[in-house]
């Protein structure tokens, strides 16, 4: 590797990988957000081989808030790396958004969830040193926008979660729930078709915690695809839809007492 | 990613760790600043001994006594007084040497001058008519000696300007007189002041007709040997003749057949200059070779603090995965901070080095010349430090996994 390929991007830029769409769907249906088909992740521990989880069948079509819950150790974090592209398939098929996420890179994946994931993560997970709107901001620079404009969606999306005048603020200089929010806004400046959130409440206090489910609730009569990773049953019954996880293993779907079907 | 965002964000992390990346600096600032300074050292005591030896006078050859072999045992240089009064008169012959223009044999002493009820301890050198000109030396009052004075054993004496002025408070001194070992000169002149050269003050000394020096001054029974006969040649295009006239006469004078025994050396200020110039590129490319060393200790640090910062940062190297940085603009983020702090190191270095450059000189007596290939080549060593060892932890930065960043705690 020269130096100068060092310092040079990939050679093969994500956008002239070509699109993989779904053959036609046969019934004619939307192409669902996720589709998971007879998953399995396996990791290797010394000599023993860990089902982290297996056997996963999972379709999650647009609009849809679904909590995943289970146990810690029930493989729910697994299931979350393996929606977010984090993590790739020991075996099975994933479709995200009708792409094969499946056979794709370390580089395509990366595009991936640039473009078609926004994270919300427990730890919040914003840089300390950047400003509230540069925090936001992040997955643009990757995508490429340009300042001006990355500027205006991030003061955009803060204004959408309630922070249009925190924009300047360091996180140090706002309280969890408002930290909170800003991850929020930081998952919906790339307009993504999945909100993917790892235990976004598991750091709040009730009250913040009660913020954030608000927030999500009105995010979803926006239209916005929510997955949502929890160990609480409050936190789950407030999604449309439960996927229960035990043991590595997918519980036949559940939906709470008077959710909307 | 642009490359405006790659250089914002390693900026950004280079501002938010003002004391570490401070400190990575001050590793490379010292070694370029050292690289600096060391070669401008060099060139600057090059360029001034250059200075000393053509002040010597123009067109100048040396002879100095040679080692003299006693019993089997070969003295070292200058340890014999083989030249002789003789073998300047010899030399001065235009018939023998026509291409020799000026002879001025030297007999030097350290000795007590005392002039009324002030004494002096200098060089009191005996000489001839031509020692000014074949030294390019001028009288600032009086004249110098003349060759009627070296003929009569003239008690005549020329000053240099301190000697003057040590003895007397001023340089107006022409007409009076100076005691040496009991002999009273009469001052007829005053040298213009010329400054040191690396062996002696050149204002500093009393010059008297050589056969005064050694006939009534110093006496003892060596009075023909001279410590060293400065030889002019006629033109600069004359100098190899007369160095070879010199060499010929001398070999038949002091009867020696072969070359090799000769007891006497005749440097001209050519070879003088190749000696000081080889001696002075040997120390600058020893210097150099420490202060490169400093460099490469300053470049181990870079590394240091760049993989202390990748582990530091594995959270947000995950986070930034997380949000679709590709392993390339992860590499290339840590790959410019590492730069920066190296290109910021050189150009803070290549400061330091040029102000030490203006300032050193006032307390040590060198000059130190700054060249611009030296200044130009150590940032560009500097940013290439911060590439090289940047490229391991760059790398590793990159392969990190974001789920096991962003687990990190």
């Amino acid at each position: 590797m020269s130096l100068f390929d060092l310092f040079s991007g990939d050679r093969r830029t994500p956008d002239a990988a070509p699109a993989r769409p779904l053959p036609a769907d046969p019934v004619g249906e939307r192409i669902p957000v996720i589709e998971l088909v007879d998953v399995a992740k396996t990791y290797r521990m010394g000599t023993q081989e860990v089902h982290a989880v297996r056997n996963v069948s999972l379709r999650i079509d647009a609009g849809e808030f679904v909590a995943i819950i289970g146990p810690s150790g029930s493989g729910k974090s697994t299931l979350m790396n393996v929606i977010g592209c984090l993590d790739v398939l020991s075996s099975g098929e994933y479709r995200l958004a009708g792409e094969d996420v499946g056979v794709m890179d370390e580089v395509e994946l990366a595009h991936v969830r640039n473009r078609r994931i926004g994270f919300v993560f427990q730890q919040f997970h914003l840089l300390p040193s950047l400003s509230a709107w540069r925090n936001v901001e992040l997955p643009l620079v990757y995508a490429g926008v340009g300042r001006e404009q990355r500027r205006r969606r991030a003061v955009e999306a803060l204004t959408r979660v309630g922070l249009g005048d925190r924009i300047d603020h360091k996180p140090g200089e706002l309280s969890g729930g408002q930290q909170q929010r800003v991850a929020v806004a930081r998952a919906l400046v790339g307009d993504p078709a999945l909100l993917l959130a790892d235990e976004p409440t598991g750091n709040l206090d009730s009250t913040a915690t009660e913020d954030a489910l608000l927030l999500f609730d009105e995010l979803h009569r926006q239209g916005r695809t929510i997955v949502l990773i929890t160990h609480e049953t409050e936190v789950a019954e407030r999604a449309q839809r439960v996927v229960r996880v035990r043991d590595g293993v997918v519980q036949p779907d559940e939906r709470p007492v008077g959710a909307p079907v | 990613m642009r490359w405006v965002e790659t250089l914002r964000t390693g900026l950004d992390a280079i501002v938010s760790h003002r004391l570490r990346s401070g400190l990575t600096m001050l590793g490379i600032l010292i070694g370029i600043a050292a690289v600096i300074l060391t070669v401008g050292l060099g060139l600057g005591s090059q360029q001034q001994v250059g200075a000393q030896i053509s002040s010597l006078g123009s067109n100048l050859l040396i002879v100095s006594p040679g080692s003299s072999t006693s019993g089997g045992v070969r003295g070292g240089f200058g340890s014999a007084s083989t030249l002789t009064a003789a073998d300047a008169a010899a030399l001065a012959s235009p018939v023998a040497a026509p291409d020799i223009g000026a002879v001025a044999p030297v007999k030097s002493s350290s000795l007590s001058v005392t002039a009324g009820s002030s004494n002096w301890t200098t060089a009191v050198v005996g000489t001839s008519a031509d020692w000014a000109t074949v030294r390019s030396r001028t009288l600032a009052a009086g004249r110098f000696l003349s060759a009627a004075d070296v003929a009569d054993q003239a008690a005549v004496a020329v000053l240099g300007s301190e000697t003057a002025t040590e003895l007397f408070g001023t340089t107006d001194v022409v007409g009076r007189t100076v005691t040496v070992n009991g002999v009273d000169l009469e001052v007829v002149g005053v040298l213009a002041p010329a400054g040191s050269d690396s062996s002696s003050n050149l204002d500093d000394q009393v010059l008297a007709p050589l056969p005064t020096v050694a006939n009534r001054i110093v006496g003892g029974t060596n009075k023909e040997s001279v410590s060293t006969i400065y030889l002019q040649a006629a033109s600069a295009g004359q100098l190899s003749a007369a160095y070879q006239e010199a060499q010929a006469l001398l070999l038949s004078l002091h009867h020696v057949t072969d070359s090799g025994a000769a007891d006497w050396t005749i440097a001209s200020q050519q070879s003088l200059l190749s000696t000081v110039t080889s001696v002075s590129r040997t120390l600058t490319v020893l210097l150099t070779g420490i202060a490169a060393l400093s460099l490469l200790v300053g470049g181990i640090g870079v590394m240091n603090i760049m993989l202390v910062s990748v582990s530091e940062r594995t959270r947000e190297i995950g986070l930034r995965k997380a949000l679709g940085a590709p392993p390339s603009a992860i590499r290339r983020q840590f790959l410019v901070e590492a730069t920066i702090l190296g290109l910021a190191g050189g150009l803070l270095g290549a400061a330091l080095g040029i102000g030490g450059a203006r300032v050193l000189p006032r307390l040590l007596s060198t000059d130190i010349v700054v060249s611009p290939l030296a200044v130009g080549g150590s940032i560009a060593i500097a940013v290439l430090i911060g590439v090289v060892f940047g490229v391991y932890p760059a790398t590793r930065a990159a392969r990190l996994a974001p789920i096991d960043a962003l687990r990190s705690e």
